[in-house]
């Protein structure tokens, strides 16, 4: 084990001459008009000078890019101050380099001076500031620092291409060693390593201690190392693995609300999310397990979140919207896990940076891409095949490459004699993601993200019934191309900016004997988001930026009203559409731009986080179509402008080192979707829907890593669309805003997070989610209401590179309406349901048990992985939907997947 | 009470890196089928004419009455029907139904439900309003909106059909009269053109029914063509193949075929589709009729074709059909469509129902006796 001590170095930029005498100043104005003097009152005698009020707080940190100079260096300032003592402006008189002269403007900018007085009275003034900048190998006592930190590195890698090792836990303890010789051990602290092998402590006492680096992908080592007094230890550490470390970890992270990461996030690192079972080893999936997500009906992939519709839950990656986070069915993400850094759920309640959407919030972050080599990886299972590879094309300048395929239809033809896609739509699909990265300067990156994604459900059932032959087709397709650009400045500060465009494709195509039902949507999507993050007062950390989106859709629909179903609809499974039929082709942009402002404001010593924000959305609605297609008849388009206000408002309190609390409130506004502005099928002129969202909890961290988090939390919602219940609606109005919508409930999380061998958690959702579909009808139960949810998972390392995991699930069945009878249509030749009181009986109750068990054989430059990810263990038929025999006379189940083992390979390199 | 049996549809076991894999999909099979009478049932209800237009009665000066009756039978045969309640239903279906009509049709409400009268047929006319109603006319002063047609560009008057076979017991059916209404966002000259080329449907008929076996053919005499036809004579279990077959129409228009086809219409000269000898008044055909529709998506007048259905039933015990329905798509020019029926282990006579459909409405029938012996 290699060992490296160091200096502690601190670069401190001190001002050495903090102010040159007003006079002078006045003096040197006065002599030097020629250089701005432009004070009013020239001939005035200087009586206050003024005072610098904040230096320490926007002083300016030594540049990094000169770090390697270790030189000192001056820049003298010229400082206009106006009356008030605010400065107007800053020019340099001497000049130290473009990085010293522009952290000092940047600095001095900032500055809050006491008013000057000439004569008895404030006036404006100029200074002259000389700001000085050194390097220097200190020790400055500012309270609680890091004085103990370091880097732990796999051994095996070589050592110009370094390679570190996350995730790995760095326990600090106190031995004492009593009178009878006997040794007792105090754990100090622990913590993990980070994505970059980094770990570090604060405010460690002076001591020598023992230190434990353990963690699954290695053999435990322990040291002894020694705390100085005011002075730091940095260390590496090289460790051999013993088992296949994750190079590429990301993090899965829950926030509810998104207050301060640090403590209401819960984290799930990749290499947790990919071993949990039933997920078959797609990291994102871990999302499905979370709290405050209702299970998605079988083969749906639906993510249904505070009991909000599906669609009313909005996915952006680096900040460009996506359709869809999950392929259809649910196997799979539509962006390769590889390439994510971390993926945040928000219920609710989160803050002013997003919007347009009146239910949950995911996003997802891509990562950095690896400078040192090429790496990549090769995946195999029942499902699908997926490779990436990365690697630096110059030292600036990284690229990945990612591509997934599904073969599960070619899989199940191989092993069964049936025709399966008749009986069940088997899903096909691909996705692929080129990420190109490259170094504009220190603290200045741009980034290109170019991504598809390809789904496609296909199936057609022949019967000798003419009305009973069944085709259905369904594609998905998108594409993006995401631009980033972020710079990262000395004070701290940050700016991003975001643009984006791709084309989105959705289109089914049903035929139930001679009834058609198609829909085919292609737009244009295009978004732009621009952001400054910095703080603008010692306790204030300012979040400003613009959040542009606009669709460009052409919808083309042909079918019955009525389908497909909305929520809301009263229907059975598998009961034949209605025969009616209608066309439409209309055109639409919804467009919006939206500015926004959210503040961070520290208080009591960072103990009270107030996060006041506030987002105005102005939509633009414009439509080529107000009325159905009337030959000879001139066709009249629409143009609406709407713009709301939603202020958003969250509080954290520390209440000690174990407890936070939470609290979250928001307002919420969401556009129709194109599909629904046609004349025929929906209504050009629906309104907006809007939500409120309130909430509240706590945090308790009794030990390190094991923590419970508790959040209750209603959704008031309104102006909903919904079918319009008039026997005869009129034109243009087959959609009315109607629907007023509320949920309410809570969710405990209880997580030990991942130690040398285990993780796992408990989490439980109580959530009721109600609609009323119009003013004087009583609430119903929401379609995807699901009352308990609760969900168990563990994994535990064994050794040899064995690992096994469980995961135990339970969620109340989604609602139903009963049916009462039937009567028999003579002109169909079928049988229609009269149906009791809506949503009014369940789908029983879903259980369910899964395991996973997984090998690792790990090479110096690779691993492999061999996993089974075994999908209910105990065989149960679970309920999935109601089904009825042909005159509804006689109920019954379609049941859930027996036993499945999905089986699959990883290679790592 | 029939107990369903669930049934896994598929069961496939998948052998990967030596693990086993299976999976099952899990739709249940019900014992239930369409085809199998084990009850009292409405098995069709059917108009005549089958597409109203209001004509006057020049005798009479009131207009034309249309007459509907149903096939009703139960495991031991057909029956008289005589417990008959006929009803319009005058209430437009809210879209937030899914159904062919509002559920309130089949409550009792004066404000929507017409009574019609009593017993195995009734005769009235359809009411001034239905293309309002259930139609894409509306009012001038009012913009409602239109109501959808079918695939075929038809709309419907909805009829109630309620059975009482017992005091306690009633059997719900819903019929619909196909009306001829105007055309939605046609120019007027499409209007015009189709005005003059749309014909009212005829009904369907099953012209006729042949037992097939390997030593030949056997036609097979419905009883509404000969009350006293003798059965159909088959052995206990025995599997046979029935072939039922309905009129050829002409597959193009010819003036003085019989049939007063799209092309043709009753007015005009020969050379511009003029045919009175077919049009005047209009001749339907008893089979797969063409005809003009109105493409919602091209928004063009085009000529289709009808597909057929037929729908076999059999009593409860009284053998068993392979499938339930047969029949012809648009696309299809066939006039027959086969069925295997497998007779029952029991001697007996057992009655076979077999009613036949077109896209637009219409309806036919036929009852056969089949003789196990």
């Amino acid at each position: 084990m290699l060992r490296a001590r160091f200096r502690l170095l601190l670069a401190s930029t001190t001002l050495t001459a903090a102010l040159v005498s007003a006079t002078q100043s006045q003096a040197q104005s006065s002599g030097t008009a020629g250089a701005g003097d432009t004070s009013p009152n020239r001939a005035g005698k200087l009586t206050k000078a003024p005072q610098l009020l904040n230096f320490k707080e926007v002083e300016a940190p030594y540049p990094p890019s000169e770090r390697a100079s270790e030189k000192s260096a001056e820049v003298v300032l010229q400082i206009a101050i106006s009356d008030r003592g605010e400065v107007q402006e800053v020019v340099i008189v001497t000049t130290a380099g473009p990085s010293f002269d522009t952290a000092a403007i940047e600095s001095a900018k900032r500055f809050k001076f006491t008013p000057a007085e000439i004569d008895g009275r404030a006036a404006p003034v100029k200074i002259t500031f000389k700001y000085s900048f050194e390097f220097k190998d200190e020790i400055i006592d500012l309270g609680p620092q890091i004085n103990y930190s370091g880097e732990v590195l796999d051994s095996t890698a070589p050592r110009k291409s370094p390679r570190p090792l996350p995730g790995i836990t760095v326990t600090v303890f106190d031995v004492k060693t009593d009178d009878a010789g006997k040794k007792t051990r105090t754990k100090l602290a622990e913590t993990e390593t980070d994505d970059e092998g980094y770990f570090e402590f604060e405010g460690l006492p002076a001591g020598t201690y023992t230190v434990v680096v353990a963690g699954p992908a290695i053999a435990s080592v322990e040291t002894e190392e020694t705390i100085q007094d005011k002075k730091g230890l940095e260390v590496k550490y090289k460790v051999e693995p013993k088992g296949a470390p994750d190079e590429d970890e990301i993090t899965i992270e829950v926030i509810a609300p998104r207050i301060q990461k640090e403590t209401t996030t819960v984290a799930i690192k990749t290499e947790e999310a990919r071993r949990v079972p039933g997920t078959g080893g797609e990291a994102l999936r871990v999302v499905q397990n979370l709290p405050g997500v209702a299970r998605a009906a079988f083969g749906s992939g639906a993510l249904v979140v505070w009991g909000a519709a599906p669609q009313d839950t909005r996915v952006y990656l680096d900040g460009a919207r996506l359709p869809l986070l999950y392929h259809v069915g649910g196997f799979r993400a539509t962006v390769n896990s590889d390439l994510v850094r971390a993926i945040e759920l928000a219920p609710g309640g989160y803050g002013a940076e997003y919007g347009r959407g009146l239910g949950g919030l995911v996003t997802v972050d891509s990562r950095a891409l690896k400078a040192d080599g090429f790496h990549g990886y090769a995946a195999a299972d029942l499902i699908d095949a997926s490779a990436l590879v990365e690697t630096p094309l110059d030292g600036k300048t990284r690229i990945a490459v990612a591509a997934r395929k599904s073969y599960l239809s070619q899989t199940l033809g191989v092993f069964t004699k049936e025709d399966v896609s008749e009986l069940v739509p088997i899903p096909s699909f691909y996705d692929a993601q080129v990420k190109i990265e490259r170094d504009l300067g220190e603290n200045e990156t741009l980034s290109l993200i170019a991504l598809t994604s390809n789904d496609k459900l296909r199936r057609t059932v022949t019967n000798p019934d003419p009305a009973q032959t069944i085709s259905d087709e369904r594609t998905t397709v998108f594409h993006r191309l995401i631009g980033g650009y972020r710079r990262a400045f000395a004070d701290g500060s940050s700016f991003t900016l975001t643009p984006s465009i791709g084309t989105d494709s959705f289109g089914y195509t049903q035929k139930f004997g001679s009834t058609p039902t198609e829909q085919q949507i292609d737009a244009v999507v295009f978004g732009l988001r621009a952001k400054w993050r910095g703080k603008v007062h010692p306790t204030v950390l300012m979040n400003v930026g613009v959040d542009i989106e606009g669709t460009q859709s052409k919808i083309r629909r042909r079918g019955a009203v009525v389908l497909p179903p909305r929520e809301g609809d009263i229907t059975v499974f598998g009961q034949p559409p209605n025969d009616v039929t209608n066309f439409d082709d209309w055109n639409v942009l919804l467009a919006s731009v939206a500015p926004y402002a959210q503040a961070d404001w520290e208080l009591f010593g960072n103990k009270l986080h107030v996060v006041p924000g506030l987002r105005m959305d102005s939509f633009l609605v414009n439509g080529d179509k107000l009325y159905p297609t009337r030959e000879g008849t001139e066709q009249r388009g629409y143009l609406r402008n709407e713009n709301v206000l939603e202020p958003r408002l969250a509080i954290r309190y520390q209440a000690s080192e174990k407890l936070s609390f939470k609290a979250a409130y928001g307002q919420y506004h969401q556009p129709p979707v194109a599909e629904d502005l046609s004349p025929v099928f929906g209504n050009p002129n629906l309104g907006f829907g809007r939500a409120t969202h309130y909430l509240g909890g706590f945090t308790y961290r009794p030990i390190e890593k094991l923590s419970a988090e508790v959040t209750v939390f209603t959704s008031q919602s309104a102006n909903l669309s919904a079918r319009s219940p008039a026997p005869s609606p009129l034109v243009g109005e087959a959609l009315t805003n109607t629907q007023d919508g509320r949920a309410y409930g809570g969710q405990i999380l209880l997580r030990q997070e991942l130690t040398a061998h285990f993780f796992g958690w408990v989490s439980y959702s109580l959530i009721r989610s109600e609609r009323k579909d119009r003013e004087g009808t009583p609430w119903r139960l929401f379609d995807y209401d699901q009352t308990h949810v609760a969900t168990v998972v563990g994994s535990y390392e064994l050794p040899f590179g064995f690992e096994v995991g469980a995961r135990v699930r339970y969620a109340t069945g989604f609602p139903r309406t009963p049916v009462q009878g039937a009567y028999y249509n003579s002109r169909r030749d079928l049988y229609e349901p009269y149906f009791g009181s809506q949503n009014s009986i369940r789908i029983p109750s879903f259980f369910q048990a899964d395991a996973r068990i997984s090998k690792r054989f790990v090479w110096p430059k690779a691993k492999l992985e061999i996993y089974a990810d075994v999908q209910n263990l105990t065989n149960r038929q679970n309920r999935e939907d109601i089904v009825y025999n042909y005159d509804y006379s006689v109920k019954n189940y379609i049941t859930g997947l027996p036993t499945l083992a999905v089986v699959g390979a990883r290679l790592e390199w | 009470m029939v107990t369903a049996r669930i049934a896994y549809v598929f069961r496939i076991t998948v052998a990967v890196f030596p693990a086993v894999a299976a999976i099952a999909a899990c739709k249940p099979n019900f014992d239930e089928r369409a085809s199998e009478v084990r009850n009292y049932r409405i098995l069709a209800i059917r108009a005549e004419p089958a597409e109203w237009v209001k004509v006057i009665d020049p005798d009479t000066g009131t207009a034309k009455l249309a007459s509907y009756s149903a096939l009703v039978v139960n495991p031991l045969g057909t029956l008289p029907s005589e417990q008959l309640q006929w009803a319009f239903c005058t209430l437009p279906k809210p879209l937030t139904e899914l159904n062919d009509v509002s559920i309130a049709c089949f409550e009792q409400s004066a404000d929507y439900i017409m009574s019609l009268g009593d017993g195995p047929n009734v005769s009235a006319a359809i009411p001034d309003n239905a293309c309002r109603q259930f139609g894409p006319d509306t009012p001038e002063d009012q913009a409602y909106r239109p109501a959808d047609p079918d695939g075929t560009g038809g709309y419907y008057q909805p009829i109630r059909a309620l059975y009482y076979p017992t005091d306690d017991l009633v059997v719900p059916a819903l019929g619909k009269a196909r009306i001829k209404c105007g055309l939605p966002g046609a120019s007027q000259e499409q209007t015009s053109i189709y005005n003059r080329t749309y014909h009212l449907n005829g009904n369907p008929t099953i012209d006729s029914l042949v037992a097939i076996r390997a030593s030949g053919e056997t036609p097979v005499v419905a009883r509404e063509d000969q009350a006293d036809a003798a059965p159909l004579v088959v052995g206990p279990s025995e599997s046979l193949d029935l072939r039922a077959a309905w009129a050829a129409c002409p597959a193009t228009d010819a003036c003085g075929d019989g049939y007063c086809g799209p092309t043709e219409s009753k007015d005009g000269e020969s050379s511009a589709g003029g045919c009175a000898a077919d049009c005047s008044p209009e001749k339907t055909c008893a089979g797969a009729e063409r005809y003009m529709a109105f493409d919602l998506e091209t928004r063009a007048l085009r000529e289709r074709r009808e597909s057929m259905r037929l729908s076999w039933f059999v009593a409860q015990g009284g053998g068993i059909v392979r499938d339930d329905r047969t029949g012809a798509t648009e696309e299809e020019t066939t006039v027959a469509t086969t069925n295997r029926y497998t007779a029952p282990a029991v001697p007996g006579d057992y009655p076979l129902w077999l009613v036949l459909r077109d896209s637009r409405g219409g309806v036919g029938w036929k009852s056969y006796v089949v003789r196990v012996q």
